[in-house]
Formats: structure tokens, C-alpha cells, sequence
């Protein structure tokens, strides 16, 4: 392992054993900031191996991209389920990543007393459903987030494709390094149970709350320029109009002057009776202009608006190349570009340290670091 | 770690001893210091009275409908749900630092403080003469930690942002929505817990290295880019495939079946079937003649056969009554959930058996089942201690018990509307 500059786990040994995105994007997140994050998986390769998309859509134990994005800067270990090494490396390990309560049993007698063990499941390790079947769909649909998305009249709706891995992942990621915090001080270890439909429910939590104070659940969005993105003549802008001077400044703008100045829109509470009439107008002058000679001028009159990005449109972004988003990763001899880090972390900097690794690509060199002669 | 000289609770989870003093606001901030208070840090979150909390609706307005009398003393600003939600287990008070005798208290609070968080547009510390290298000079070893909507640098830094418009600007809103839509933004600004549980991660992270070397540090969090990290799959499918991926519905680019149907009496039933053994099980809860068809032997088939798949199962699910059927095929080990509306989801029996959901009473709201703590850790629990403080509810307690600030001297601060809890005069 290098380790180009100061990063905050760096020396930390972390055993991957997920079976499911949340655990490897949490196990990510550790070798993002520096831990020796093993990757030890089955012969027929870890789970994301098998999920798409695919580099040039041909499956293959090495062109999964998303296996790709959440497996970078960790070592893959390939041993069979029986393999003696198993148990040693788990007995080494500061941080132990599993994704299932049955998993979480079988390792809970071999760590060691100082590490920290992370189970991220579809519904918690405990209770009556421990132990059930579930991910995203199942999730957004117990987490109320399914009856929120979507518009009236038509049918509930998850939201994009493996939010919940990625979200509890993150989690798991925050509470590990909180206990690790915890063991600076205090030399010992602990579980951590991540249930991902906890982690989704907690981001319904205000919407959860307004239901109960008003007496009624929330409505789904109506899909006007009020609740979201809407047609621009190149594309789709959201704007929202949450402050006095949002609505005076960006009617002026849009060529609506005679709305900017009626007291009856001036407050956002007291617009929201008159939405079905205004909606039409403002989306009209809308539909005539480029979406981002809007941001621009809008952004100039610090007023909120969002240009609807797609993938060519974020991952040519200019915002975000300049800020250094974009990291470079190969697999298959394919190069391509993944986002790197989520934050900026001034002395102990979030890195790209290894490519995705190939199936049982560093076994013999993890066994050695890790369980070789010398090895603490 | 900081001392703390009047200890005011009893120390849990694993920031014990770590005090925040916070400027957040709305919901990704709000959201970042909520999660350090239930980890047990000691979270002082500052307001101005001249500028509360957007997420505290406003000085005007009516007292939402359900909780109407639920106390006897009832302000608008207090009774938010939104603003109520989000900042549990922190301490309010009101500080203008605007004025130049709040900025002084404010100084003289930050050497007691291991972290300032907040979420202004990236000048504004800046300008008040508390960047980062002022607040290390008042307390070395110091995290500063701020969150914004592109980040304190690149062309984007001075546009503002919120969750609203951050939802399109990560690519997210371009991904969700139905198959024959429009992009669509989330029910409720997801972007903000997003950024927020990443700027949680970040502090844990900085604390933990002053932890090992005593060095304090900087971090800077642009709502847009975290949350692009949420969509990096699709961005690697543009950037190695030149494929700009589409809306997908309810759908999965790889199992099928995967989707909502709709059940009985206006229900919804969430149901997949993500590999083979949960297909056959599947067909043994539907039992329907057809899908052994050869055309759907496979995952692969199923997939390529999808609608025809999908409208076998929208005819079994609308003779359905959701919750019998959501027991059977859970019992079957198929992916299964009847649709939950936003009053019964704190009503699920698992969520309760785990004590996700906790009982708050706030002062002048009343008593409510809310969401608690996303994580279960087995030595140091992590816990809901306190409600969303009222406007101002801590100034006075937390101005005279870190800086010895008398009656009198705080008399004389709500006089001048730099400390108080009530609009300003």
C-alpha cells in the first residue's frame, strides 16, 4: 500500500465480507480515507461482480462498473468458504463489514475484543424481520419515501437506482469512524447494526413529522414549476421560490413584472392558493428560454435554480472537474471516470489509492501483510 | 477533549465530550449536527432573532391544525414541524453575530468548542472574520466544517443552492421519475440528508485524526457533489459506455419482476424477484399457469419479457389485499412490502421492535412518535435525549454556564435583540 499523503485510517485493517452494496460502499468509504481495506470474496466473485451496468454491456466477473465504483482502493482476497485463513483474517481485522444478521453470528466469536464489527442489512440484525428479504423497492416502500415520489395519480415511486445501498453505506461508513473515535479512548470494540430501511426512513423523518402536526400525509407532487424540474427549450430547470426576493427577482427576470409585484404572491404560504393559475404562466416564459442562461442569470440575482443534469451533463460538468470530482478508474483495460470525493478534507484528503480490484488479485499479498511472519 | 465545567446530562455514545457549536439551518446542516448529537456531542446550535431558522416557517402564520392547544403557551416559530424534525438533541440559542458585541460572546465560545459547523454560502464566515484560520487562532486544533451548495471553490461557488435545486444539479432528478416522464425531484429534498450524513462522516473522520495527532482541519462540502457520488454507477455507464441512462420507473436494469402494483381497495404492493429462487418462489405464491412459460425461464427472459411479465402480475395484485399478500410472499422469501402512506410507517412492527421509533415531547407541539437513531451500537448507544429546541430555549443556560454571562448582562443582550427568544422588538 502507498499512501501519497495523511489520511485519517490509514494503518487500520478492514475485512470486507458484504454481500450487498450498502456494505461494500461503507467498506469503500473506509479505504477512501486511508484503512487497508481486504475485499475477501467467494470464487464466484462478490455480488456486484454479477450486477450491471456492464463495461459495453458484455458481463464478465471483471467489467461490473458498479462492482468497479464501490470496490476501488480496497485488495481483493479470493478463498473458499472453508479456507483456514478465513478466521485468521477476521481475528486481525480492526473492522469487520458484513451484510446479513446470520453473517453478523458467525463472525460475532472470532474478532477481537478491540474491533469494531458493522452489519448492514435490508431490515436491522434484531426483531421479527431480521432475517426477511429485502432491498430499495422494500425500502421505499416501508419507508413512506414510495408514497411521497411520484405525481398524483399515478403509481408510487422508488427513487433511483441503489439509493439505499449507497445511503446506508454511508451511514455504516459515519458510525464506524465514530467508533473508532469511541476506541482512541477507550481500547475497545463494538457491533454496529445498520438496518437500511432505517437509513432511508430517517430521510422521510420532516415529512413524517408535518403529516402528524397538520393532521394529514403529505400529497404527491402535482409536477408543475412549483415541485419541480419543468421544460426549458433545451432541456429541464427546477426553481424554487422559498424567499420573498426568489419570487420578485425571478418573476422580473422571466418577464413577468405584473407577478413580482401582486402582494398576493409576495408571501410563499399564501402563493400556494393561487399555483394552479400561476404555474402555466411562469412555465410559458420558462419553455422560452436555454436552461443555462437561466442558471446563469438567476444565479446572478442570488435566486435558486437547478439546471436537470443528466450523465453526459454531470460527468462533463465544468463545476465539478474544476472542483476535482471526476477520478479515473480502469478495469478490463477500459478507462473511465467515477466520482471521487464527497467532501474536501484539508489536512487528511480523501484519495483514489487503488484501481477495482480483480478477483483474488492481492490474495497472497493480504495473507502476507496480514497473517505473514512480523504481522501484528 | 473539551472540559466542560457544568455538565448538564449525563455523558453516552461515542462523542461523548465533544462540544458543537453549529450556525446550521434547513435540513442538510440541521440534518449533520442532529447526527453528532445522537453519536453524544454536546450541539449548540446558534440563531438569530432577527433571522430564525427558514425551517421554523416564519414569525406569522397559523398553528398547524393537528396540535392546535396541545399546549398552553403555542408560537408559530416553535411549532414547525420541519424545523422540529430535524435538530433534536441540540440546545438553541439566539446569538446575533451581525452585532458586534454577539460576535465578541461568539469568540469567546469558540476556544470551548471542538467543531463549528455551518451552512452558509462560502464568503459568509469569511466575512464575519471567522474563517478558518481565525477560528484555529482562537482554539488551535480546531474543525471547521462547512457546508454549501457547490463548495467554497469552482465557477458554481457563489450560486446558491438548496435541496430543490441540488436534486437536479447532481443528476439525481434526471434519473428518477416514471419511464414515459419528466425528471422529477424526490417527495422531500432527499439532497439534504444526503449531503448531511456525508458532512457527519467528514467531521467523524477529522475527529478522529485530532484524536491520534491533535491537528485540527478544514472541511468543505458542496451539496452537489456528494450527492453526485449517489449516482456513480450511472456516471461510470456515460463515462465507459457513452450511455446516458434513462428514467427506469420502478424498474431494475437487471430483475424483473421489479415494481409496484396496485393491490385492493387503492393499495400498493412493492414486489421483485431478484434471482431464481425467489422467482420460484414467487410463482408458487401467484399461481399462475403462465409464467412457466419458456419465456420467462430465465432472468435474462424475464427481463426481455418484462411488460408482459408485469401485466401478469397487475391482474394477480388488484384482487389483492396488500397486507395478506405481503405476509405471504415475505413468508415465501420473496422481496415484499405493501406500500406504506407517511402516517403508517412508524406503525411497522419491525421499526418498533428495534426502538427506531421514539416518543418526543416538545413543550409547545406536544408529544409525537418520530424517527430516531439510524444505528444500533452495542457498548456506546447512540440516543434521542432532547426535542428541537425552542427559539432562543438555551441562550441564558448556555451563555452563563460556558461564559459566566450574568442575568443582568443577558437582560441587557435581549434588550439589544442580540440574545432572546422572541422576535426581535
Amino acid at each position: 500500500m502507498t499512501a501519497p499523503e495523511p489520511a485519517v485510517l490509514l494503518g487500520l485493517r478492514v475485512l470486507d465480507l458484504s454481500t450487498r452494496l450498502s456494505g461494500a460502499f461503507c467498506a469503500r468509504q473506509l479505504a477512501d480515507l486511508g484503512a487497508d481495506v481486504a475485499l475477501l470474496e467467494a470464487p464466484e466473485g462478490h455480488a456486484l461482480r454479477s450486477e450491471p451496468p456492464f463495461l459495453h454491456d458484455e458481463p464478465g466477473i471483471e467489467r461490473s462498473l458498479l462492482h468497479a465504483y464501490a470496490n476501488f482502493n480496497k485488495r481483493s482476497i479470493c478463498l473458499p468458504e472453508d479456507a483456514p485463513e478465513r478466521h485468521a483474517l477476521i481475528e486481525r481485522a480492526d473492522v469487520v463489514i458484513v451484510s446479513s444478521a446470520d453473517a453478523l453470528e458467525a463472525v460475532r466469536p472470532l474478532v477481537r475484543p478491540e474491533a469494531i464489527v458493522v452489519a448492514v442489512t435490508p431490515h436491522g440484525a434484531t426483531g421479527p424481520d431480521a432475517r426477511l428479504a429485502g432491498n430499495d423497492l422494500t425500502a421505499y416502500a416501508r419507508s413512506g419515501w414510495a408514497a411521497l415520489n411520484g405525481l398524483q395519480g399515478r403509481p408510487p415511486l422508488k427513487g433511483s437506482h441503489n439509493q439505499v445501498g449507497y445511503l446506508a453505506g454511508t451511514f455504516a461508513a459515519c458510525g464506524t469512524i465514530a467508533a473508532l473515535f469511541e476506541r482512541e479512548h477507550s481500547g475497545r470494540g463494538q457491533e454496529i447494526d445498520v438496518s437500511e430501511t432505517e437509513a432511508l426512513t430517517i430521510t422521510a423523518g420532516p415529512s413524517l413529522l408535518m403529516g402528524a402536526y397538520e393532521g394529514r400525509n403529505p400529497d404527491r407532487h402535482v409536477g408543475d414549476i412549483f415541485s419541480g424540474p419543468v421544460a426549458a427549450a433545451d432541456g429541464y430547470v427546477s426553481i424554487t421560490f422559498s424567499r420573498a426576493h426568489f419570487w420578485r427577482d425571478a418573476m422580473n427576470a422571466l418577464g413577468l413584472p405584473e407577478l413580482a409585484e401582486d402582494p398576493r404572491y409576495t408571501d410563499t404560504w399564501a402563493r400556494r392558493q393561487y399555483r394552479a393559475e400561476l404555474a402555466p404562466q411562469i412555465e410559458a416564459k420558462v419553455a422560452e428560454r436555454d436552461r443555462w442562461g437561466l442558471f446563469e442569470h438567476l444565479g446572478l440575482l442570488r435566486c435558486v435554480c437547478g439546471v436537470v443534469l443528466d450523465m453526459q451533463d454531470l460527468a462533463t460538468n465544468p463545476h465539478l472537474h474544476d472542483r476535482g470530482l471526476p477520478v479515473s478508474l480502469t478495469e478490463a483495460d477500459a478507462t473511465f471516470d467515477v466520482p471521487g470525493a464527497p467532501y474536501k478534507l484539508s489536512r487528511t484528503p480523501w484519495a483514489k489509492r487503488l484501481m477495482p480490484p480483480r478477483l483474488g488479485e492481492h490474495t497472497q499479498q493480504v495473507v502476507a501483510d496480514w497473517l505473514g511472519e512480523g504481522a501484528q | 477533549m473539551t472540559t466542560q465545567p457544568h455538565e448538564s446530562r449525563t455523558a453516552f455514545g461515542p462523542l461523548a465530550g465533544v462540544r458543537v457549536i453549529t450556525f446550521t439551518q434547513a435540513w442538510s446542516g440541521t440534518f449533520a449536527t442532529e447526527l453528532l448529537g445522537f453519536l453524544g456531542a454536546d450541539v449548540i446550535q446558534i440563531e438569530a432573532r432577527r433571522r430564525p431558522d427558514t425551517w421554523r416557517g416564519g414569525y406569522q402564520g397559523a398553528i398547524p391544525e393537528a396540535i392546535q392547544g396541545a399546549a398552553e403557551r403555542q408560537r408559530r416559530w416553535n411549532v414547525g414541524p420541519l424545523y422540529n424534525a430535524v435538530n433534536l438533541n441540540k440546545r438553541g440559542i439566539t446569538l446575533d453575530i451581525g452585532d458586534p458585541q454577539g460576535a465578541e460572546y461568539f469568540r469567546r465560545l469558540v476556544p470551548l468548542a471542538d467543531v463549528i459547523v455551518d451552512n452558509f454560502s462560502p464568503r459568509v464566515m469569511g466575512n464575519w472574520g471567522l474563517a478558518y484560520a481565525d477560528l484555529d487562532a482562537l482554539r488551535p486544533g480546531i474543525i471547521q466544517a462547512s457546508l454549501s451548495a457547490y463548495g467554497a471553490s469552482g465557477p458554481y461557488r457563489d450560486i446558491p443552492g438548496i435541496g430543490g435545486t441540488i436534486e437536479p444539479m447532481s443528476g439525481m432528478s434526471s434519473l428518477l421519475g416514471y419511464e414515459d416522464g419528466n425528471p422529477l425531484n424526490s417527495g422531500n429534498m432527499y439532497p439534504d440528508p444526503v449531503a448531511g450524513v456525508y458532512m457527519t462522516t467528514a467531521i467523524v473522520a477529522a475527529l478522529r485524526h485530532r484524536a491520534t495527532t491533535g491537528e485540527g482541519q478544514y472541511i468543505d462540502l458542496g451539496m452537489m457533489e456528494a450527492n453526485a457520488t449517489f449516482v456513480g454507477d450511472a456516471f461510470a455507464e456515460f463515462t465507459a459506455n457513452g450511455r446516458v441512462r434513462p428514467r427506469m420507473g420502478n424498474r431494475h436494469p437487471r430483475v424483473a419482476p421489479h415494481g409496484i402494483y396496485e393491490a385492493a381497495g387503492g393499495q400498493w404492493l412493492a414486489l421483485s424477484a431478484d434471482d431464481e429462487s425467489q422467482w420460484t418462489a414467487l410463482k408458487g405464491v401467484l399461481a399462475i399457469p403462465a409464467l412457466d412459460a419458456t419465456t420467462f425461464a430465465t432472468m435474462a427472459e424475464r427481463k426481455a419479457h418484462e411488460d408482459e411479465l408485469d401485466a401478469h402480475i397487475a391482474d394477480w395484485a388488484r384482487g389483492q389485499d396488500a397486507t395478506l399478500a405481503e405476509q405471504l410472499l415475505q413468508q415465501a422469501g420473496v422481496p415484499a412490502a405493501r406500500v406504506r402512506l407517511p402516517d403508517e410507517v412508524l406503525a411497522d412492527a419491525q421499526l418498533r421492535a428495534r426502538e427506531f421509533v421514539v416518543s418526543v415531547t416538545h413543550p409547545e407541539a406536544g408529544t409525537h412518535e418520530m424517527v430516531g437513531v439510524p444505528w444500533r451500537f452495542s457498548r456506546t448507544p447512540a440516543q434521542v435525549t432532547r426535542p428541537s429546541p425552542m427559539l432562543g430555549q438555551h441562550s441564558q443556560e448556555v451563555l452563563g454556564d460556558l461564559l459566566g454571562v450574568t442575568s443582568d448582562e443577558y437582560e441587557s443582550l435581549v434588550e439589544r435583540n442580540v440574545s432572546g427568544d422572541e422576535p426581535p422588538q
